[in-house]
């Protein structure tokens, strides 16, 4: 037991928390909350947002941000699905090449964000804030804000199922995974951990920034586009207003999963928690048939109370710390030196 | 730093040149205009550009040629702050006439007072402001209607047996989708048989719509209907219904019953294909019409010859009778 809550990190135990607090709930409200069926829905729905927010997870935790996914993987679709001749609502299909070029623009666009940090010498919010309009902008003036067919190929990563299990959800899990690995286990996250605990260290100890961040937003930028593709072909179709906002989704995910905002601290596996219990609060609320003007305001208060959770548990864990340093040391001064 | 600045001012080229390439090469994009000398020139101020609102513009477009006059649209992206001051540039670049779609029906009272104290002439369209007398035309659909007349189609196909429905929320922030929902919800008063069982916010898009459908029928496995404020979500529900083998077309066991509003391409096809049950297809040609020819009327000194507010009721179209009506359903004509 001792070695299994030594391996999970407070900030995940704290999500962890919630997440059953919020399951107690909805189950005592719905009952079959937690039924098969519904726990595979979940897991479908949180899937975009998991494998987005994985990406998101790296930017942040190396004290950057990156406000531009919804618009990438909007234009990133928008000219695929241009390129496989889909003109309207009611015109076109999609081709195998559609995922290529989705993952393509993605990356590029993803890497143009660091090269134009690095380039231009401004914050990454002023640049993904700037690239956000551009993308979207370009993503406007492709389908003149008309409505896209996305049937064909490009439905098939969001809709397949595989030995029971939603595909989208084992693209989550294997995403999760990577970059938790990326993250935990090899040179490039470590760097990207210390780049976020201090740049400016970073920097004098000679981590090669530049291009660390333009890999970081790279990868953002792929896990933006493999989650529109699933997105797109789970609904059929491509509005203008398509990835709108997603980007505060998928933050919110993050910072709620217990990354800091300040960089130097989180854990992937706690923004796909994040992810699922955004998805578990909109999925509660549909079932018990609430208000629709009260959805916000819950989702607003369990967020809150996740970040509330994560600030008691967090100070908790620092007073013991410093508890058991005091005590290590008083100890070790009461004992006679030989 | 030399090659600091290059590499900055070379960025800052490719973007300029970049923009002005999508600007020349843009034929419908925000405040494109179809000109020409010694025409008419009107202007529309959009509220936002939506795959709805792209419809409308081509038939603007059609109804243009057709009084031979120019037009020039404005899109404010859903920015009362931005249409506001679309609204005056179009005046100062010397359009003659407006038309507003309002993106705040009390907000634009303020810009319809300045156009009318500067004596331009003014319209609007769709969404009516606050006081629809403020302006000489108005013509726009009946979104309480459309959902009083998808409750009726509801109740007509629960044959006073129990009916479970899931409906979607167009916005809350919308008039039309406010008024959509409280039609479906006056419409199924007194018919206790037809119960709504979830009300699924979704700012009029579609992936909302999917995880709600989805959700709904995860909770209830008899659902039998879907009520949807806009036809961009139709796919969305096919997705949900085609996950769970029950996208089943009218009439053969098992259908769940969709009715959409719209009339958009989404929603001729659904119903020529008989997945839809019924489609309430704004009648977007007369819209655009009414709308161009009274303002042209207004600015040539003439009095509106329609009674303002003329408010066009929606065609309704299901699969035995969208062969017969295809004509009237703006969505049915190529591409949209």
């Amino acid at each position: 037991m001792q070695r299994f809550s030594s391996r999970l990190s407070p900030q995940i135990v704290s999500v962890l928390g919630v997440i059953v607090i919020v399951i107690v709930i909805f189950s005592i409200l719905s009952p079959g909350f937690l039924a098969l069926g519904n726990v595979s829905n979940l897991l479908l729905q949180a899937s975009s947002t998991a494998i987005a927010a994985s990406g998101m997870t790296l930017v942040i935790m190396a004290g950057w941000i990156d406000l531009s996914i919804g618009s990438l993987m909007s234009l990133a679709v928008t000219i695929a699905l241009a390129a496989a001749g889909v003109t309207s609502a009611a015109y076109g299909s999609s081709s195998i090449w559609t995922y290529f070029i989705v993952i393509g623009v993605s990356i590029a666009g993803g890497a143009l964000n660091g090269v134009l940090i690095w380039a231009l010498k401004v914050q990454p919010l002023l640049v993904t804030l700037g690239t956000m309009t551009i993308f979207s902008g370009i993503a406007l003036h492709i389908t003149s804000a008309g409505n896209r067919s996305a049937s064909g190929p490009i439905q098939y990563l969001g809709r397949a199922v595989v030995f029971g299990i939603p595909l989208p959800v084992i693209v989550a899990v294997v995403v999760v995974v990577v970059i938790a690995f990326l993250l935990r286990r090899t040179p490039f996250g470590r760097y990207v951990t210390a780049i976020g605990g201090s740049e400016r260290s970073a920097r004098e100890t000679g981590l090669p920034i530049n291009r660390l961040r333009i890999v970081v937003f790279a990868i953002s930028g792929l896990c933006a586009g493999i989650a529109g593709i699933i997105t797109v072909g789970q609904v059929g179709t491509m509005q203008s207003t398509f990835g709108v906002g997603f980007e505060f989704t998928v933050i919110t995910a993050v910072v709620v999963g217990g990354t800091s905002l300040t960089g130097g601290k989180g854990s992937v596996i706690g923004s796909a928690l994040g992810a699922i219990l955004l998805t578990l609060i909109d999925n509660g609320l549909n079932r018990v048939n609430a208000s629709v003007y009260i959805y916000d305001v819950i989702t607003g208060l369990v967020l809150l109370v996740a970040v509330l959770t994560d600030s008691v548990v967090m100070g908790r864990i620092r007073r013991m710390n410093v508890r058991i340093r005091q005590a290590g040391l008083e100890r070790s001064q009461k004992t006679p030196s030989t | 730093m030399t090659s600091k600045i290059r590499i900055v001012s070379l960025s800052l080229a490719l973007a300029a040149a970049a923009s002005l390439g999508l600007a020349g090469c843009s034929g419908s994009g925000s405040g494109a205009s179809t000109s020409g000398a010694d025409k008419t020139t009107i202007g529309i101020s959009f509220e936002n550009g939506v795959g709805f609102r792209e419809g409308q513009k081509r038939f603007y477009q059609i109804a243009a040629k057709k009084l031979n006059v120019s037009l020039e649209f404005q899109v404010a992206q859903n920015d009362a702050q931005r249409q506001s001051s679309q609204i005056k540039t179009m005046v100062s670049q010397g359009d003659q006439g407006i038309i507003i779609l309002p993106l705040d029906p009390v907000a634009i009272e303020a810009d319809i007072k300045t156009l009318n104290t500067a004596k331009v002439p003014v319209t609007t369209v769709d969404v009516a402001p606050k006081d629809v007398n403020s302006v000489k035309f108005h013509v726009g659909s009946d979104p309480l209607a459309d959902g009083k007349a998808a409750a009726a189609e509801f109740v007509k196909l629960a044959d006073g047996k129990p009916f479970k429905i899931v409906e979607m929320q167009g916005a809350l922030n919308s008039n039309t989708g406010v008024a959509r929902s409280k039609g479906l919800h006056d419409g199924l008063t007194g018919h206790d048989n037809v119960q709504i069982v979830s009300i699924v916010p979704t700012d009029w898009k579609p992936e909302p719509a999917l995880t709600g459908i989805q959700n709904a029928l995860q909770t209830h496995s008899d659902l039998a209907g879907i009520y949807l404020p806009t036809d961009g979500q139709i796919p969305a529900a096919y997705s949900a219904l085609s996950a769970v083998n029950k996208k089943v077309k009218v009439g053969e066991p098992g259908h769940v019953a969709i009715v959409s509003i719209d009339g958009d391409p989404n929603g001729c096809q659904g119903v020529k294909d008989a997945y839809v049950d019924l489609d309430l297809a704004t009648d977007v040609p007369n819209m655009t019409l009414h709308s161009l020819q009274q303002t042209v009327n207004l600015v040539q000194g003439k009095p509106v010859s329609i009674k303002s507010p003329e408010y066009l009721p929606s065609i309704a179209v299901t699969p035995s009778t969208i062969a017969a009506n295809e004509s009237k359903v703006w969505g049915c004509s190529q591409g949209g």
